[in-house]
């Protein structure tokens, strides 16, 4: 008998097959020992069964912005990037690489990744060369994005889908003359701007690590919450930009090679002096910048004050100072307190795990001290995007991540060897944000039994139906206003391993609720409720639209265990929404309020991204 | 015995969307001598009700009002901050451009930038005002091409948007004509000011001769050579724009024909395509196609953006002038942007004793009709400590519903004006004038 594979892999001559149809000695049919022999002989030896294929792709990508450099040459990775069969286009089953350039339109050259082409020759050609080769500018977008996607993928544990039909993203790493990269979920596309440095030459933010994965986590994001892009408070919008700087940074520590050089400094130490990975130096180090080379081509003021990176939010200080001042609501600035909070977290963890292993006191092996940021970095990570599963579909508060970030974790990792979350709260706490109590609750009290007589446990894991049955049936316990518009939209499962190796099963559904009426309706629909809304501040005839929703948690029995809920008749936190929004003068085209933004999809993330220089001085 | 001045007031003039103030001093010898600082409205405005009047008969009644007021003594001098038509559009109404040249202004002041002998070079070597110059006429070549040929995605919104900016970013001709003319007929050359470089001694400008005891700073705007980030925008290149400008001839943008009704909405399907030939020219049948057609109307958004930084370019050429006259101080950025500003708050060679005097200012003209990128937080909050004993004035000429849609490009910006309802300021705007008000004086 012959084991048959489906795949291209190697024929190994070493392997002999069993043959679960043969004659044991001393049975009805055995001739002897020559005809066991003869019985077991596999047929066609040549076609023996072949080891599976491999997981992984070697590619080359630039692993920082192409400005940061080691010994004068721009720092390089050779990365593993999932094995797929690709066509020309690059073309796999999750992108697409589409080389067509807007601003100077030509007809559309595929690019093609060979596997039969050693990648070292990336490794030693110069930088303009590199930056000029269309070919890897298509590789290097291509392998960041897909390494970006399953880092998602591997920490929730199962597929994430795109936000559109479809199954591929396009990416267009020339799209325009413009120092501009940026998500278009309405063109199912990340395009990528190009614009000439002062000195000559060409800058392609494709050839930025940076850009390149925060992008990406753009797009993954959109797929997980959709509805982050509703108008909402100002950390909704910020938590889109900071989630994706988050996202980067982490990333980049997935490349020990480049975490050892720029510890390095361009040296070939093997110990980095201790007062080198202080708190202090880590976080001036470039390994905690972003996007360098379009920070300085801009000639950001902004930036300038805080160093050549578009963005080094680990630098801010610690303060509250933020939370109720206007001028930190503009989505960029805003969002670099959550990334300052998570980054200075990170240099805690990674500090933290280094103190336990610190050898003569005063220097650090390279190596260790890069797989201790390492393993931090992928823990935080980690932790980071499992965190998205326990948050709110909608009317998201920073305080929100950190309560998913820590009841999640505390899910998996009930002891935390590290720290971690102590560490988490901690930075959190220093910026003002704290988790907040009674958000994420747990579902049934003792004496009040959830209904599940009409359900199904199959169902429950894969139909939005049947978990809209589930909050029907059990509305009082849920504390779910089922008078109301609501729509389950997503479920997903997900599978985790936990620390001690055995698997944790969730199924994860969001609600959302909305409701449509004008200012003034608000205040008699609140009264109705007994609850109160004060319409003072707004024109009582505008048309407003309000949400809730939340996020259920099921345990690998088909049990709720966590309700994640921001419900539609809070009415302080509807106040506040549409205090923001007139203040901010987020109304739709039709001058109302809550609805939609002015720009279409495609063009808000454009805009996020457009240069915004000198943004703590604008209004 | 050289005469003093005994009072100040400027008038805002209603020009709906634009700038028009005419600055008067009083002085100990009777006679009061006034500055006339631009002269400008919008046009293609969507007309709503409620809009004060606009077009060439609302401008000449302003220069009419104007003539009025200054009597026989006719102007000192004309300011014109800089070139976008808001500015300056009044000059090129033939019969107000007759009115305002009758008055006799003595001298013409205008930015560096518009100086008909500045150098333009577009050569990578060339000085970087050389380079700013040939950058800005190569994106005006630019604007001038997308507002005469209104090319398929004008149905859409980004398109019509697009349209009527470019339009802005075009030269009045007529206008400038008309500058040149009056400023050849002064007594004095005409000047073309730029703020001093480090190092460099205040600006000299024959105002303060015509306006005698009045010191007149000049902030901006910067030079590029001594305020880098005024020049480091990529869309100042000149490469860019003639880039541009090529890309602009091919079939890409105005082969084909606009498909009539269709909601004008970016990414509407409807918006114009290209042929199917003109297609399969540039890629084969496929996913990638649908792709290609959506970055072409992606394109025209790119393209805004891009125009939009050609407009705060100009912005940026904006002379900030601040005039102290007697104990008083006024300030008059025209548009300048938080980039321009900067350099005259942080560089500029008398930038601590200006901040010191901008704290004990006593007018100023809202700058760029109150959009969020043209009063630094930094002056504001400034303001807000400084110990008065009278609030600081505000003047802001504008109207809404104007610009933009968006919190970032709304004008006026919600936030500022809830900023400039503060009690440090009396804030007065041009939206607050009765129907038929044509102007307002504000005494300082």
């Amino acid at each position: 008998m012959t084991i048959e594979r489906f795949d291209d892999g190697e024929v190994q001559p070493d392997v002999i097959a069993f043959d679960h149809e043969g004659v044991e000695p001393g049975e009805p049919g055995d001739d002897g020992p020559e005809h066991r022999a003869a019985a077991r002989k596999i047929p066609n030896a040549d076609q023996r069964p072949t080891k599976p294929p491999d997981r992984w792709r070697e590619l080359v990508v630039l692993a920082q912005d192409p400005t940061v450099k080691i010994g004068g040459r721009a720092i390089r990775a050779k990365v593993r990037v999932p094995r797929e069969d690709l066509m020309p286009g690059p073309r796999g089953h999750r992108f697409q690489v589409v080389d067509f350039d807007a601003t100077s339109p030509a007809r559309l050259e595929n690019q093609v990744i060979d596997d039969a082409v050693p990648q070292d020759a990336w490794l030693t050609v110069d930088d303009a060369a590199l930056a000029e080769s269309a070919a890897f500018r298509a590789q290097n977008v291509y392998a960041t994005a897909s390494r970006t996607l399953d880092t998602f993928e591997q920490a929730l544990g199962r597929r994430v889908p795109w936000s559109h039909a479809g199954h591929q993203l396009f990416l267009v790493p020339k799209a325009f003359r413009e120092a501009n990269a940026f998500y278009d979920p309405d063109a199912h596309a990340i395009f990528f701007g190009y614009f000439d440095l002062p000195d000559g030459g060409w800058a392609y933010t494709s050839l930025s690590h940076d850009i390149v994965a925060h992008e990406t986590t753009h797009a993954v994001l959109d797929g997980l919450r959709s509805r982050f892009q509703e108008p909402g408070l100002p950390d909704q919008a910020a938590f889109h930009e900071a989630f994706a700087d988050i996202v980067a940074l982490l990333s980049v520590f997935s490349m020990p090679e480049v975490v050892a050089a720029i510890l390095r400094g361009g040296t070939l130490d093997q110990l980095v002096a201790a007062d080198r990975l202080t708190p202090d130096a880590l976080a001036a180090s470039p390994l905690l910048g972003l996007g360098e080379q379009l920070g300085v081509a801009l000639g950001s003021y902004g930036a300038a004050q805080r160093g050549s990176a578009l963005r080094t939010s680990v630098s801010l200080k610690p303060g509250t100072g933020w939370i109720d001042d206007p001028d930190w609501e503009e989505p960029h600035l805003r969002g670099e307190i959550l990334v300052a909070a998570v980054a200075k977290a990170f240099v805690a963890m990674w500090v933290g795990r280094l103190a336990k292993i610190r050898g003569d006191g005063k220097n650090v092996n390279v190596d260790v001290a890069v797989e201790e940021g390492a393993k931090a970095a992928e823990h935080l990570l980690r932790m980071s995007i499992r965190a998205i599963d326990y948050s709110p579909p909608l009317e998201f508060l920073f305080a929100d991540f950190l309560d998913a970030i820590l009841v999640s974790d505390q899910e998996l990792a009930p002891d935390d060897e590290h720290h971690y979350r102590d560490a988490l709260r901690s930075s959190f706490e220093a910026f003002g944000i704290l988790q907040p109590r009674g958000q994420i609750t747990t579902v049934g009290t003792p004496g009040k039994r959830l209904r599940y007589s009409a359900l199904h446990a199959d169902e429950l894991r894969t139909s939005p139906d049947e978990i809209y049955r589930f909050i029907w049936d059990n509305v009082g316990l849920l504390g779910i206003p089922t008078d109301q518009y609501l729509e389950v939209d997503s479920i997903w499962s997900s599978t985790h391993v936990g620390p001690d190796g055995f698997v944790i099963r969730e199924v994860v559904a969001t609600y959302v609720q909305m409701l449509e009426a004008t200012a003034g309706e608000l205040g008699r629909i609140a009264k109705a409720r007994k609850g109160s809304f004060d319409a003072t501040g707004f024109d009582a005839a505008t048309p407003v639209k309000i949400f809730g929703g939340g996020a259920l948690i099921f345990d690998q029995w088909g049990r709720p265990k966590y309700h994640q809920a921001k419900p539609l008749f809070d009415w302080d936190r509807q106040k506040a929404r549409l205090e923001y929004l007139v203040r901010s003068g987020t109304v739709d085209r039709q001058g109302r309020l809550g609805f939609g933004t002015p720009l279409p999809g495609g063009q808000r993330f454009a805009a996020l991204h457009a240069p915004g220089t000198n943004l703590e001085e604008a209004w | 015995m050289a005469p003093e001045p005994t009072t100040v007031t400027v008038r805002m003039h209603q020009v709906a969307f634009g700038d028009c103030f005419l600055l008067s001093v009083g002085y100990t010898d009777g006679i009061e001598r006034h500055v006339l600082i631009d002269f400008g409205q919008k046009s293609r405005v969507k007309k709503r009700d409620g809009q004060p009047p606009m077009g060439a008969r609302s401008l000449t009644a302003v220069a009419d009002s104007i003539r009025t007021r200054v009597g026989d003594a006719g102007l000192e001098a004309i300011v014109v901050s800089h070139r976008h038509e808001d500015h300056l559009s009044g000059f090129g109404v033939d019969d107000a451009a007759a009115i305002i040249e009758d008055l006799k202004p003595k001298l013409v002041v205008r930015s560096w930038t518009e100086n008909p002998k500045a150098p333009a070079n577009a050569s990578k070597h060339a000085a970087a005002s050389h380079r700013y110059i040939a950058g800005l006429r190569a994106a005006n070549a630019v604007a001038t091409h997308l507002a005469e040929n209104p090319f398929e995605a004008g149905r859409t919104v980004a398109g019509r948007e697009l349209t009527a900016l470019a339009a802005t970013e075009i030269p009045n001709a007529a206008a400038i004509h008309a500058l040149v003319t009056m400023g050849a007929a002064g007594t004095r050359e005409p000047e073309y000011l730029a703020a001093p470089g480090p190092g460099e001694p205040p600006t000299k400008t024959a105002l303060s001769e015509l306006l005698p005891g009045v010191r007149v700073d000049v902030l901006g705007p910067p030079r590029p050579e001594v305020w880098p980030d005024i020049a480091k925008q990529r869309e100042d290149d000149p490469d860019y724009w003639i880039a541009m400008g090529n890309s602009l001839a091919i079939p890409w943008w105005s082969g084909a024909a606009v498909a009539p009704g269709g909601d004008p909405e970016d990414g509407d399907d409807d918006a114009g395509t290209l042929t199917t030939s003109e297609l399969e020219e540039l890629v084969d049948a496929g996913p990638a196609r649908w792709l290609v057609e959506h970055l072409r109307k992606q394109q025209v958004s790119s393209v805004l953006r891009i125009v939009r930084w050609l407009d705060r370019s100009l912005n940026n050429t904006s002379v900030v002038l601040l005039f102290t006259i007697g104990g008083k101080r006024l300030l008059f950025p025209g548009d300048a942007q938080i980039e321009s500003w900067l350099y005259g708050l942080t560089k500029h060679p008398q930038h601590e004793r200006i901040w010191a005097d901008l704290a004990k200012l006593d007018l100023y003209k809202v700058g760029h009709h109150g959009s969020r990128n043209a009063t630094p937080k930094r002056l504001y909050r400034h303001w807000l400590k400084a110990a008065r004993d009278r609030p600081l004035q505000a003047v802001m000429s504008t109207m809404k519903d104007v610009y933009g849609e968006s919190d970032g490009t709304k004008v006026p910006n919600g936030r500022l004006v809830t900023a400039l309802a503060d009690p440090a300021f009396a804030t007065l705007s041009t939206e607050d004038f009765a129907a038929g008000e044509l102007f307002r004086d504000v005494v300082v």
